[in-house]
């Protein structure tokens, strides 16, 4: 199976792009934020959420390093035959398309709502998606080198907002830690949590091309372990400052860099999280549009991926726009249908990809087996 | 090939230089700034907003000469909503109004009275992109909003920056009043188990000065302004008002009090007076249960510095001289509490120290039942006060100046 793509990325570029893409929902608008009814109970989901996690992105890495030198697709096909291969296949790039144009919409909406508010949205989100077609088209390297760069940064940026804000911050809104409605309280935030996580999918596209594929199941728990700390850090933070106005506003990280106030001359710092929401979701955005295009052309046989493109850079501008009428459609689809969605897509790839492989390794085994016999 | 992408990139940064902003460009020039804001309920049923628009070319910079002008423009505008209102100022202002530098809101008393009135302009700060959430609220007290806005501060040429200033040194030195800013306000209003108070601004009628004649005086000041108490609220209606001690004792048990006076009289002669500035304080609500019946503990510990006296002993004499006017110091303020407590649960029936808050925290699952009737329960909520007051300094004179 040609893999069509030259590029490598390193360790820590694929840590890199992991946790950033974890982060996007974070720092634009926070679904899970807005499912929870006391914001003193709102840090478990987080932990809860991240840690159920952990055994579906064990999966997906394990899956992938039984095939190293080959990507989510190429295995799909060779597991599954060619119908259903085709079939799971295009379902799994589905998802990641899906993952791309609702990111695209979103940093969009968001774009216009808290930074560019008389500017048109397709004015942003088509020349995003150029500027991510062209990326794309020259390979994951470039991608890869951004987030490798940006991460330290945008952490470093989510801190400091974290940090700034102490002086608004109320610790007795941390408590009472009680559920008045019984600890059903914590399915709907931590299924939200974890349905983000669904998004790993993608390093069955990653794997091959990193440089020690091997490392890639520590990369990928200490992704998880680092997402935890933020989302602990944040949440908590929010819930410091906000409140019981903690599940009211569009932007969370936003709202919170617009509080900041020190000393009359340390303020107006929410430039920065524009700068943290542009590089965070444009890297996502281009990750999982990378790897619908070469996945695609690895599904169909292309011997290139780079002419797919701009067709379907237009595509998710176009679908991007349709799916969704606003952003509160947005909101609401992501707080409920996407949840319940991703978790079970999840599940039923995941599913079909391990049947395929036992049935295969069975048959594998049966062949020798029955020539003796 | 290799030319043409070159020109092309050349040409896209220059594009990008000269379309920054895109559609939202606003040239700085075009700006109206907003230095302060006031809305209120007009008689016919609409919003009333009445701002002060900066005049930058009113605005002296450095070295040079005083500009003889006001140096903002007050324009009122109405509407059916706060938005209609704010928008309503297009017709009026030839520059696009920019909220940003807006620190200080006042809300009119009849729009602060009505249910859901203060809700909706918070609404509009919450939600719009310009405005900040660090604005300080204030509510009039006694005089209509057009009043208000046309306080002048000696210190200050911007009204705006005037009512900033005070907001922060009132706080700060004497705590006699509390001024939230929207999001402490917001929050506030949200919380179960306490009301909001916000702090009052009133007008001060000065003596009219002769004018002088110079030509820096085109006006006398007649009307300035002045933050004296707070007001007490129930959700966002407002109740009633409080006096600057009673204030300071819900300060207290908000734990809010950074500083002040109180005045003791002299333990050694009755009719002398000592004033005590407040140093470190911290206040705890402690809730109990007793027999199902919530019981409020408040314990307040402060450190004071004894800052003036009237009187004529030695200040280092014995210690039952020390320990009384610790004893007067503590029942000072218990006094002040019990004056913010007698009025809260009389006159105001609002909670407005938070302690259903804290019976909240410390009893979440029998705080569930009791919320429904937390206002009954505050009117006879047994609340004990409990004043720890350490003398800890005497400034820099250990005696008084001895007249012979």
């Amino acid at each position: 199976m040609n893999l069509l793509e030259r590029g490598q990325i390193s360790g820590y570029q694929f840590f890199a792009l992991l946790v950033l893409s974890r982060l996007v929902p974070v720092i634009l608008i926070c679904p899970t934020v807005t499912l929870v009814n006391n914001p003193a109970t709102a840090w478990p989901n987080d932990i809860i959420g991240s840690l159920l996690a952990v055994p579906l992105v064990w999966l997906i890495v394990h899956l992938g390093l039984k095939y190293p030198d080959q990507t989510i697709i190429g295995y799909t096909k060779k597991l599954l035959g060619p119908i259903g291969g085709m079939l799971v296949g295009s379902l799994i790039l589905w998802f990641y398309f899906m993952i791309a144009f609702s990111v695209l919409r979103t940093l969009g909406e968001t774009v216009a709502t808290g930074l560019l508010e008389e500017t048109p949205i397709l004015v942003f989100l088509v020349s995003a998606a150029f500027l991510i077609a062209n990326s794309a088209r020259g390979g994951m390297e470039h991608n890869s080198r951004i987030a490798g760069m940006m991460i330290p940064l945008i952490i470093f940026f989510l801190l400091l907002v974290v940090v700034s804000t102490y002086n608004l911050m109320d610790p007795s809104y941390l408590r009472p830690f009680f559920f008045a409605e019984g600890l059903g309280e914590l399915i709907w935030p931590s299924a939200s949590v974890l349905s983000f996580y669904t998004e790993y999918l993608v390093i069955g596209m990653l794997i091959p091309y990193l440089n020690n594929p091997r490392s890639a199941m520590p990369l990928s728990m200490g992704a998880i372990l680092t997402i935890i700390v933020i989302l602990i850090t944040h949440c908590i933070a929010m819930a410091a400052v906000f409140g019981p106005l903690f599940n009211s506003t569009t932007f969370p990280a936003f709202a919170l860099a617009r509080m900041v106030s020190l000393g009359d001359f340390f303020e107006r710092i929410e430039s920065l999280i524009t700068i943290v929401w542009i590089f965070g979701a444009g890297i996502k955005c281009c990750l999982f549009f990378w790897a619908t295009m070469v996945g695609l052309a690895q599904l169909l046989d292309l011997k290139d991926f780079r002419p797919l493109a701009y067709p379907l850079g237009a595509l998710m501008v176009a679908i991007g726009v349709l799916s969704y009428e606003s952003l509160i459609d947005l909101m609401d689809i992501l707080t409920e249908a996407m949840i319940v969605f991703s978790i079970s897509f999840i599940i039923l790839i995941l599913s079909a990809l391990y049947i395929g492989s036992v049935s295969k390794k069975n048959l594998r085994d049966g062949i020798p087996n029955a020539d003796q016999g | 090939m290799r030319i043409r992408a070159k020109v092309l990139l050349i040409c896209i940064i220059l594009g990008c230089l000269f379309s920054s902003g895109c559609w939202d460009r606003v040239e700085i020039e075009d700006m109206g700034l907003v230095t302060l804001a006031g809305f209120d309920r007009t008689e016919d049923g609409l919003i009333k907003l009445s701002v002060h628009i900066a005049k930058p070319f009113a605005i002296s910079g450095a070295g040079q000469d005083i500009i003889d002008e006001k140096p903002f423009w007050p324009v009122t505008t109405t509407g059916h909503t706060v938005f209609q209102a704010v928008r309503n100022l297009a017709s009026e202002s030839p520059r696009q109004v920019f909220w940003a530098h807006c620190r200080v809101l006042l809300i009119g008393e009849r729009l602060a009275r009505e249910a859901n009135g203060i809700a909706q302009v918070l609404d509009f700060f919450m939600r719009d992109l310009e405005t900040r959430n660090n604005v300080r609220l204030l509510v009039v007290k006694g005089a209509s909003l057009e009043e208000i806005m046309s306080a002048r501060f000696e210190l200050e040429r911007q009204p705006g920056r005037g009512f900033e200033g005070l907001s922060k040194v009132v706080e700060t030195r004497k705590s006699t009043s509390l001024i939230p800013t929207l999001l402490e306000f917001c929050r506030e209003l949200e919380t179960d188990g306490i009301e909001p108070v916000l702090g009052a601004a009133e007008i001060v009628n000065r003596p009219t000065e002769q004018p002088e004649q110079s030509i820096l005086h085109d006006t006398v000041v007649s009307n300035s302004a002045q933050i004296s108490g707070m007001g007490a609220f129930k959700g966002d209606r407002l109740l009633g008002w409080l006096n600057d001690s009673q204030s300071r004792g819900v300060l207290w048990v908000r734990g809010k009090v950074e500083s002040g006076i109180i005045v003791i009289s002299d333990p050694l002669e009755e009719n002398r007076l000592i004033s005590m500035e407040i140093g470190q304080t911290s206040s705890k609500i402690i809730p109990q249960l007793i027999d199902g019946r919530p019981v409020i503990k408040v314990r307040i510990e402060l450190d004071a510095v004894f800052a003036q006296t009237e009187g004529q002993f030695p200040l280092l004499s014995d210690e039952e001289t020390w320990a009384s006017m610790e004893s007067r110091l503590a029942t000072a303020i218990r006094n002040e509490v019990q004056s913010a407590l007698n009025i809260a649960q009389e006159e105001l029936e609002s909670d407005i120290f938070g302690f259903g808050r804290a019976v909240y925290i410390k009893y979440p699952r029998e705080w569930q039942v009791m919320k429904d009737y937390w206002d009954e329960i505050f009117l006879t909520l047994d609340v004990q006060v409990e004043v720890l007051g350490k003398i800890k300094r005497s400034s820099l004179a250990f005696r008084m100046v001895k007249t012979r």
